[in-house]
């Protein structure tokens, strides 16, 4: 129980510290927003005015308390692209690149997990080689060379799935699976080959372990020998790895969700920064940070249900 | 003698290096009778764990080996995997020397022991976790109910090794192998842990081939021993006379290197040199004369044979001269060194109070 206070306290912390650098380095920005709002030859009084309405004027001190009141309210200014709140553009980007998330890493783990247990178990056969090296090739091409060839090969070709767009669940969860294969296979495809590998190595070393020795002179048979024992203790890697995958597609796949022009994260920090949308970016620097930390949060707590020396530690 | 558990006869198992077999043991006799307790002796590399493993049919996968092994009748180098995994656990245990390692770190010990009910016996779950608390008391744990329920590593060494003999013995088999039990335990939890195998042995009638580099810790448990060299037995018979009148110079170095209260302010008696590397050793002549000191030219040209003396056997050219003129050749023939010499010919009350710490 106190792993947990312990570790809960460690996020709060560490969550405060990422709003104050955040709203910081927004702060000492070069470049006053009013400006970039009214043109750079705005008349200086309408730009007193605006400066005044928006809050600029008063102390930074007070302007942090403001932001994170506002926060705490779902408040996280306009955009002044869109003239929407920042909010409700995040929590919408936040549903296509969150669904792509997720089926992202199941992908990952249907792929990654099963070949990297076989490879393990198979390496010293030669056609295991065939196996290594096709990981190897998904590995080194480019998601976006990925993302274009099933693309073109699925969609253009073969018609069976959608080229482009996004389907919400609520609309029909069938079409929602559909519109997210082909974006998520191109991210999965990538990370399952840097799984396989973990995989592989991590079910090596557990094998040579004087449990399995035990495992076996207790009469168990290979398979149970297997997926009883060794496989649960090969997961610390697997699950490092599954949890910096999904920070990085939670923190948008700005090249995979352009291709597939899908509405999320990836697209909206794009624009964001085009357009010099400081609101939204300072609301999406936030996002982003906040998921990292959250993302290594779930991978500790994780880690400490698979392995119950880490909660001593 | 009560009937044989198990036999080995020239069991040989070898490795290969270099498109070489190298033997890492060869031509094993060896038998285990019901309910008894039989050491098997020799320092690391002689060949005394392989053997063990092999009785486990868990011989490592790049050696081959030869003989016959049987177990209660069945033969097990004629055995498939299915039959493997029947008998391992439940006909024959082993267990091992250290016991962190051997336990899965991310299971509890409970569920751990109860694996092996339920691989062999059709019983429920429940049934199964009353069994095994049944068996964790037996083995001396406390407060089993909270320990069934704790990870290896919230577990002290003895009661790690108590668990380990708790598992091997669920299944009350015909025959424990214990590897090493006590070299990674403190010198005071090994008298406990060997009692405790000594107390299995009376109560389920299991036998028990007890594996150590220590004749002494065997002393006061096993009736027979098997002293081992480089792959060979040298010499075997009941532990009390090989302690007093050890014969092989192996043996008398093995004895004299026990220690006790005569050792104080001695240096501790050891062989010179070290077993030979597999790839090293003579594929003729004695495996021990680069380090003896009664060696003669024989032993290099031919291979010793085991020889039967009493009850007793012994791989030595030069053991029936000295059996002959023991006593009266002693002194000038002997080991070197004090320690060697004095434990030629010791009383019974020297022995014993060599193997106090038993």
């Amino acid at each position: 129980m106190i792993f947990y206070l312990k570790k809960a306290a460690g996020l709060l912390v560490t969550l405060i510290l990422v709003s104050v650098i955040t709203f910081g380095v927004f702060q000492i920005l070069p470049g006053n927003p009013v400006y970039i709002i009214l043109g750079v030859d705005a008349d200086p009084a309408q730009a007193a005015a605006l400066e005044k309405a928006l809050g600029l004027d008063r102390p930074m001190a007070e302007r942090y308390l403001d932001w994170i009141a506002g926060l705490f309210r779902g408040d996280l200014g306009m955009s002044y692209r869109y003239q929407q709140p920042v909010s409700e553009l995040l929590s919408s980007a936040l549903e296509v690149t969150g669904s792509l998330a997720v089926v992202t890493l199941v992908l990952t783990v249907l792929i990654g997990v099963p070949v990297g247990i076989w490879l393990a178990g198979h390496s010293h056969k030669k056609y295991s080689v065939i196996v290594s090296m096709l990981s190897q090739v998904s590995l080194s091409v480019p998601g976006f060379c990925m993302a274009v060839f099933l693309s073109s090969v699925f969609a253009v070709s073969l018609r069976w799935l959608p080229s482009m767009g996004f389907v919400s669940w609520s609309d029909s969860p069938v079409e929602w699976l559909r519109s997210l294969l082909l974006p998520s296979l191109s991210l999965a495809l990538g990370s399952s080959s840097v799984l396989i590998r973990y995989v592989k190595v991590s079910v090596t070393n557990q094998q040579k372990q004087d449990y399995v020795r035990t495992a076996y002179s207790k009469g168990l048979k290979k398979t149970r020998v297997m997926y009883g024992h060794v496989v649960r203790n090969s997961l610390i890697p697997v699950i490092t790895i599954l949890g910096m995958t999904a920070a990085d597609i939670l923190g948008g796949s700005i090249i995979i969700e352009n291709v597939f022009s899908m509405p999320g994260i990836g697209r909206l920090i794009s624009v964001s920064i085009t357009s010099r949308d400081l609101p939204l970016l300072q609301g999406l620097t936030l996002y982003l940070a906040v998921i990292v930390v959250v993302c290594n949060f779930v991978v500790d707590l994780i880690y400490s249900v698979v392995d119950p020396r880490i909660r001593l530690k | 003698m009560s009937d044989i558990v198990c036999s080995l006869q020239d069991f040989s198992l070898q490795f290969r290096e270099d498109g070489t077999w190298y033997p890492a043991v060869s031509d094993l006799n060896l038998e285990i009778h019901a309910g008894e307790m039989v050491a098997l002796i020799g320092e690391s590399g002689c060949g005394k764990s392989v053997t063990a493993l092999s009785l486990m049919g868990l011989w490592p996968e790049e050696a081959r080996v030869s003989g016959s092994l049987v177990m209660q009748g069945e033969n097990l180098l004629a055995m498939d995997s299915r039959r493997w995994a029947e008998y391992r656990g439940s006909q024959v245990s082993m267990i091992f020397q250290e016991p962190m390692t051997a336990l899965n770190p991310l299971i509890k010990v409970g569920k751990q022991i109860r694996e092996n009910v339920l691989v062999h016996q059709h019983v429920t779950r429940r049934e199964a976790k009353q069994q095994v608390l049944g068996m964790m008391k037996q083995a001396g744990l406390p407060d089993v109910e909270a320990l069934y329920h704790c990870y290896p590593h919230q577990l002290s060494g003895g009661q790690r090794q108590r668990i380990m003999i708790a598992m091997a013995m669920i299944n009350h088999p015909s025959l424990l192998i214990a590897d090493e039990p006590t070299t990674a335990l403190d010198v005071t939890i090994q008298a406990q842990i060997m009692e405790l195998m000594r107390q299995m042995n009376r109560e389920l009638g299991s036998a028990v081939l007890l594996i150590s580099h220590d004749l002494g810790v065997v002393k006061n448990l096993c009736s027979r021993a098997y002293i081992m060299y480089a792959g060979h037995v040298v010499e075997s018979g009941p532990v009390a006379e090989l302690l007093q009148n050890p014969m092989h110079p192996y043996t008398r170095g093995l004895v004299a290197a026990i220690p006790g209260p005569h050792c104080r302010d001695q240096e501790l008696a050891s062989i010179p040199g070290t077993v030979p590397a597999l790839n090293a050793r003579l594929q003729i002549g004695c495996g021990f004369c680069n380090r003896c000191a009664w060696k003669t030219d024989i032993c290099e040209k031919e291979t010793p044979q085991l020889k039967t003396v009493g009850n007793r056997m012994v791989r030595c050219h030069r053991v029936s001269e000295q059996e002959h003129g023991k006593r009266s050749a002693d002194k000038g023939e002997g080991l070197e060194g004090e320690g060697q010499n004095s434990a030629a010919n010791v009383s019974d009350a020297e022995i014993e109070r060599r193997c106090v710490h038993v």
